[in-house]
């Protein structure tokens, strides 16, 4: 009877002893629990964002995320659902303070009522040695602790990878103004980027075809006493019109790239192809987008997607300036929608080689100004020239410039709608200076509505005295001769000559 | 609470200790016999001569205050001489002469050089712990303990104890030769030699003959004992000896033979935990070459294992060794810790083994280390919750036959 009495109360009493140890190991274990679906969930997006940091693979996106944080969730039910039973907790306090079984063995004592004088003094054993044991010792909460350092620094290093990964793609979710401000703060920091991309253009090239129209009006000048002043004029003529249409030609191959360059300039990965084609740098512009085709493995889906868009969008505008240029970035947008990174990298390949040929054929207008320059000094009067052109019956002439010229603009000759004004033709003399491509004075006082025809000679094609960039035969393939059998060279010419020289073309 | 209970560990540590202090070097062999005392078996030492087998079951009968006899083995040893015999009494009638096995401790010397017949009669006694004798059963003195030892030589003249007698041994113990500190304690203990006693000291005189003189002659000479009637024994169990009467300088007793027998009360009385006990059963189980969590070496050498009394009996020695442990429960170190002596004896290995020379310690070795003992279970998400026990799992699953 005492025994039985003594057996309940040292049962009573253990219960009472191991009831908070079981709490507090309940709260270690469901937190160690979670803790650990953690780092197996910031392991996983680290190995992850590294793996997007050196090309292969993408980043990780919302599904990586909401993927981890269900299993976090599972682990957090599990850990709630499950408390540990009194003998589990008796079995781990035996565990842990090395009690050999006693408190386990106690509490199975207890659980199946066992009497005997064995099982009291057993039980009062395990008691008094759960007693004396302090909860921190028995249930320590370091394992937890250990756990959450390593979270934490899992999460430290997959959020670095995350930054890295993309600062050099399309950052996923929050990341993207962070790394918006990081570029900021490196243009900032970085000046002297910009003035080395703006010094880098050379136009040998180009300044090498206006040559021939130099050399052809030095030997205008040369042999002028030779010549009756019909020839003359009709030499002087001739000479500013092939100067009018590398004007027109170059002007529309400024536009296509600026429409390019405006149409990328909203994509991550263009960005850097926009920002060159911008300053007039259309060989590095030419090379980045070769390298971005070279690298477009490494393109995240969402880059990719964002950079065919933004060049399917700039085809329709650039297929009126530049049919070719919008052919090739028709091509790009199509590979880039799918998955053929060889075909991409071809692609954009092609498109890099027509922006870096569409750049050459872009004259510099100091230059063509210096020229005009040049032929109203000698020409004194460049309507009377293009009088007596017209009166020669250039037939040539006539059709090139309804082919490379537009309806006129709404504003005043030589400017475009909303462009500079006519007095900033005037800066046009300073030769080799950069010039905004949205400030240029216009040779033909609005962009053309009339596309430009593809089988037209390119502005590179060799530019030869006596030679019209018609589509003429007589005028195309021989030298430039009067015949004063032609046509009147239309007012819209005069009207484009003087634009593009100022009132001074006009002596 | 039950004071006798609650000293029980004390006593039992304090046996241990004064044991060890008489035999020194040896602590296994002290544990192993005291483990298989309190547990109520028996035990067969395995060892080279002169390693103080006969001192150490002297010691324990100085120290718990009971009768001991010695039996030395021989071929031509008759059970008759063992466990006693009728002869013509002086008032015509027969009178039963007890053999030597009427004591509560017994060493039997070698037991494998006598006839499996003799064997038999030794063996029966020790399990049924009573004796027949002319169609009558006579019981044996409680509490009654054998330390059988056995002879390592091979040879002819050897009767090899079978299986089923083997098993009847709670443990068996092997003694292993001592290191040079324990020699060094044990030179130091031994003092002057018997053998060149100072001249004019109480060595010289003549001494009259005891009856353990006698009986230590007899011994000597490797023959029966001759029991002389009614000296000291008379009929049934002899009582116990006054302390310190008739044995020289040995140790004081610290307990007498109901103390032993509530010791032994006691100790089967210790719990054993669901979990404990299954990793004992597991354990038994993996001794067996069929079962599919046996190790490979189990696999391939054993011819069968574990019985169940081999269970009981890893149960009941881990019992004992709890108590000597200062413990009223058993845990899996106790299991562990008994389970080569208790198991090592009960394997029976095949022909492979024998050509191999791998022997029963290695398979048992090769059997706790491929049991795991059972931790608690935290959640159900197993290798989520405890990576640790994932290394254990592979384990038992590369144990698994193919």
């Amino acid at each position: 009877m005492q025994a039985s009495w003594q057996r309940e109360r040292d049962a009573t009493e253990l219960e009472g002893l191991l009831e908070p140890l079981r709490r507090r190991l309940w709260w270690q274990r469901g937190a160690q629990l979670v803790l650990r679906a953690l780092c197996l969930v910031l392991a996983a997006v680290l190995v992850d964002a590294t793996l997007a940091v050196v090309g292969l693979a993408p980043l990780p996106d919302a599904r990586v995320a909401l993927a981890g944080a269900a299993l976090v969730l599972a682990a957090l039910l599990v850990a709630l659902v499950r408390p540990p039973s009194l003998l589990s907790t008796a079995r781990s306090v035996d565990q842990a303070a090395g009690l050999a079984e006693r408190v386990g063995t106690a509490v199975e004592l207890a659980a199946h009522d066992t009497a005997g004088p064995t099982a009291v003094v057993q039980m009062a054993d395990a008691a008094a040695r759960v007693r004396a044991l302090p909860a921190t010792e028995i249930v320590p909460l370091s394992g937890p602790r250990h756990y959450a350092v390593l979270a934490a620094g899992l999460g430290l290093l997959a959020a670095g990878m995350l930054l890295l990964a993309g600062l050099s793609e399309g950052a996923p979710g929050g990341l993207l103004p962070l790394r918006h401000l990081l570029e900021v703060v490196s243009e900032k920091l970085n000046p002297a980027h910009e003035e080395t991309h703006a010094a880098a253009p050379t136009r040998s090239e180009v300044d090498a075809r206006l040559a021939p129209l130099y050399q052809q009006l030095d030997a205008l000048r040369a042999n002028e006493a030779g010549l009756s002043a019909e020839e003359v004029a009709a030499q002087r003529a001739a000479a500013a019109q092939q100067l009018a249409d590398l004007a027109a030609a170059s002007r529309a191959q400024q536009q296509a790239l600026s429409e390019l360059a405006r149409a990328l300039q909203g994509t991550a990965a263009g960005r850097e192809v926009a920002e060159n084609l911008l300053q007039g740098d259309y060989q590095r512009a030419a090379d980045a987008l070769a390298a971005l085709g070279r690298e477009s493995d490494q393109l995240s889906p969402a880059g990719r997607r964002q950079l065919a868009e933004a060049l399917r969008q700039a085809q329709a505008g650039l297929r009126p300036l530049s049919p070719e240029l919008a052919d090739r970035a028709q091509r790009a947008s199509q590979a880039l929608n799918g998955r053929d990174y060889r075909r991409t990298e071809q692609a954009l390949g092609n498109l890099a080689n027509a922006v870096a040929e569409a750049g050459r054929g872009v004259v510099p207008q100091g230059d063509l100004g210096q020229l005009g320059e040049a032929l109203a000094e000698q020409g004194a009067d460049l309507d009377a020239a293009l009088a007596a052109l017209g009166g020669m019956g250039l037939e040539g002439a006539g059709q090139a410039q309804s082919q490379t010229s537009g309806p006129p603009g709404s504003g005043p000759p030589g400017t475009m709608p909303g462009a500079a004004a006519p007095a900033d033709a005037s800066r046009l003399g300073a030769p080799g200076a950069p010039v905004p491509l949205d400030n240029l004075p216009s040779l033909d006082g609005a962009p053309s509505a009339q596309p430009p025809d593809p089988d037209r000679p390119s502005v590179l094609a060799p530019v030869s005295i006596g030679a019209t960039s018609g589509g003429a035969p007589t005028a195309a393939s021989g030298p430039l001769t009067a015949t004063g059998e032609t046509a009147a060279v239309p007012t819209e010419r005069r009207e484009v000559v003087r634009g593009y020289f100022g009132n001074e073309g006009g002596r | 609470m039950n004071a006798e209970l609650v000293n029980a560990p004390a006593v039992a540590a304090g046996l241990e200790t004064a044991l060890r202090r008489v035999l020194v070097g040896q602590p296994g062999a002290v544990r192993g016999v005291l483990v298989a005392l309190l547990g109520g078996g028996h035990v067969l030492l395995e060892g080279p001569p002169g390693l103080g087998k006969t001192l150490l079951v002297r010691t324990l009968a100085d120290l718990l205050a009971l009768d001991f006899r010695r039996i030395a083995f021989t071929p031509d040893l008759m059970p008759a001489d063992i466990i006693g015999t009728q002869v013509i009494g002086a008032r015509g009638g027969f009178e039963f002469l007890p053999g030597p096995v009427f004591a509560h401790l017994v060493l039997a010397d070698e037991v494998n050089r006598a006839t499996p017949r003799t064997q038999a009669a030794l063996l029966e006694a020790m399990q049924e712990r009573t004796v027949t004798v002319a169609g009558r059963s006579r019981p044996l003195p409680a509490p009654f303990f054998v330390l059988a030892t056995e002879s390592a030589a091979e040879g002819e003249g050897l009767y090899a104890l079978p299986e089923a007698q083997l098993d009847r041994f709670l443990l068996q113990l092997r003694l292993r030769l001592p290191d040079q500190e324990a020699l060094r304690q044990i030179a130091a203990l031994a003092g002057p030699s018997p053998l060149a006693p100072l001249p004019g000291g109480e060595g010289d005189r003549p001494r009259p003959a005891t009856a353990d003189d006698k009986s230590t002659a007899a011994d000597e000479r490797g023959a029966p004992l001759p029991l002389p009637l009614g000296e000291g024994r008379g009929e049934g169990v002899p009582p116990p000896l006054p302390l310190g009467e008739g044995r020289g300088e040995g140790p004081r007793p610290i307990l007498d033979g109901a103390g032993l027998l509530a010791l032994q009360r006691h100790t089967a009385g210790l719990p054993v935990a669901s979990y404990v006990r299954d990793y004992a059963i597991r354990l038994a189980l993996a001794t067996r070459p069929d079962q599919p969590g046996a190790p490979a070496l189990v696999r391939r050498y054993v011819r069968y294992g574990a019985s169940p009394r081999a269970l009981q009996a890893l149960e009941a020695a881990a019992r004992a060794h709890a108590l000597l442990e200062g413990r009223f429960n058993v845990s899996f170190g106790d299991v562990r810790r008994v389970a080569p002596a208790v198991l090592r004896h009960r394997i029976r290995l095949n022909v492979e083994a024998d050509v191999r020379a791998v022997d029963a310690e290695s398979v048992v070795s090769a059997v706790l280390a491929a049991v795991p003992e059972e931790r608690p279970r935290r959640f159900a998400l197993g290798a989520l919750a405890s990576w640790r026990a994932v290394p254990g799992r592979v384990a038992r699953w590369r144990g698994r036959p193919a």
